[in-house]
């Protein structure tokens, strides 16, 4: 009986998790858990996306700046561009960070509503990055439009 | 003649060597021992020549003085510098202060007791860890600076080296390496072993000139006994020198070559680029990175 109610239990959690997508053209669903989806594609790109719950007061400059401060104060990483996604929804970070004596793209979304917080990655080699970038704002924008919004 | 063996022996026993009494050793061929006074009697005259390979070197000048980083001058500090020899005098010895010039048995012994004056010697250590944004670059920069400054590699692992630079271009080379990032750890040490030096020295000339002494013993000896006695505290007294020698040569390269540990860390994986700010309050937020990412760590 004990067995049987924490099954359920843990049943109904997995099904109420946020971050239960459909992977984009070209990746795979390699792990998920409760709040963090890992795909990847066959050239070793990677996606991933996490989500967390929102504090009060917890903007999506609020979490913009914070993002912006460890990737690039404490990271290192390279600042290409900052672009607003859908007004104040989110913002997207496209970076270049040195990994294994070479660097890759690194862009990072962050989108924001008073309950969650997203926040969706992509790694990908220069060579690559462009054609896996639609993949990712494709991913970006059914976030925003399933759990944003 | 049997009395001057008698003072001879007397003199080994005031520097503190007496020849031990029990000889139960059988006898040798006197043919072999010919041939092993012989030895003895080169071994002597080779000591004159290798005494002098323990000068220490001139304590390194420090070039710079900016930095945060400790700097002396000892060049100046010799205690007297006109008994000093510079590292590349290996002529022969000839100097009456000289310790290991060989006597005969008839004149006095000029016993070394004075301890010799040489300049301040200084074994100098650093490790540093430096975040860097690309540590292989980093590493060969490294690297090619040692070589230009006369050093050369003593370990590498990854991005660890562990390197040996002239001691006199030590603070420069810290200073080159400092430059190439963030200094996230750094450690400086120096020993002065001017002392454990100058003491190894001078036990080294005693012993020198107690193994002359125990040559010109064994040539005078009748009896087969002394013979053997004799033998015996040369084999103990060349022990002693060679030991003393190696550490003499030892704590001589120490000096020479400071060693150096240097780490290379990537930014994206070490400590803070910026470690004067405050550290990302929100814990999830710092597992955001592109190593993660790749690995799959989260």
């Amino acid at each position: 009986m004990k067995h049987i109610i924490i099954s359920l239990f843990l049943l109904g959690f997995a099904a109420c998790g946020h971050v239960n997508f459909d992977p984009p053209e070209g990746f795979i669903e390699l792990r998920k858990s409760h709040t963090v989806l890992r795909l990847v594609a066959s050239d070793a790109s990677a996606l991933r996306v996490t989500w967390r719950e929102n504090k009060k007061n917890g903007t999506t400059q609020f979490w913009a700046e914070i993002f912006k401060r460890e990737l690039t104060e404490f990271k290192g990483y390279k600042l290409v561009k900052e672009e607003p996604f859908r007004e104040k929804a989110g913002v997207i970070f496209e970076l270049l960070a040195p990994y294994n004596n070479s660097e890759f793209h690194y862009t990072v979304a962050v989108l924001t509503n008073e309950d969650d917080v997203y926040v969706i990655e992509l790694g990908a080699e220069k060579a690559v990055y462009d054609k896996h970038r639609k993949a990712f704002l494709d991913l970006v924008t059914t976030i925003y439009k399933d759990e944003i919004k | 003649m049997k009395h001057s063996l008698w003072v001879l022996a007397l003199s080994l026993l005031s520097l503190g060597c007496a020849a031990r009494k029990e000889m139960s050793a059988p006898m040798s061929a006197p043919g072999r021992e010919y041939e092993r006074n012989q030895h003895y009697s080169r071994m002597a005259a080779e000591s004159t020549s290798s005494s002098a390979d323990y000068s220490p070197a001139p304590a390194p000048v420090m070039v710079s003085t900016g930095g945060s980083t400790e700097k002396k001058e000892y060049a100046d500090e010799e205690v007297s510098a006109d008994k000093m020899r510079p590292t590349d005098d290996r002529g022969p010895e000839s100097t009456p202060a000289d310790p290991a010039k060989p006597e005969t048995p008839a004149q006095p012994n000029p016993s070394p007791t004075v301890r010799p004056s040489i300049a301040r010697m200084i074994i100098y250590a650093a490790r540093l860890v430096v975040n860097v944004l690309e540590p292989d670059k980093s590493m060969e920069a490294a690297l090619a600076l040692m070589t230009k400054m006369g050093g050369f590699l003593s370990q590498r692992n990854n991005l660890y080296i562990e390197i040996r630079v002239p001691s006199a271009l030590f603070f420069d080379y810290v200073r080159e390496v400092e430059k190439m990032g963030i200094v996230v750890q750094r450690t400086i040490s120096s020993e002065d072993v001017t002392e454990q030096f100058a003491d190894l020295t001078l036990r080294l000339g005693n012993l020198k000139v107690m193994r002359t002494r125990l040559i010109a013993l064994l040539e005078l000896a009748k009896t087969v006994e002394d013979r053997l006695a004799i033998e015996r505290e040369l084999s103990r007294v060349n022990g002693e020198i060679d030991a003393i020698s190696g550490r003499l040569r030892m704590l001589q390269n120490l000096v020479d070559f400071a060693t150096i540990q240097l780490q290379f860390v990537p930014r994206q994986e070490g400590g803070p680029v910026t470690p004067e700010k405050l550290a990302t309050p929100v814990w999830w937020v710092k597992s955001f990175d592109v190593s993660n990412l790749f690995g799959g760590q989260r």
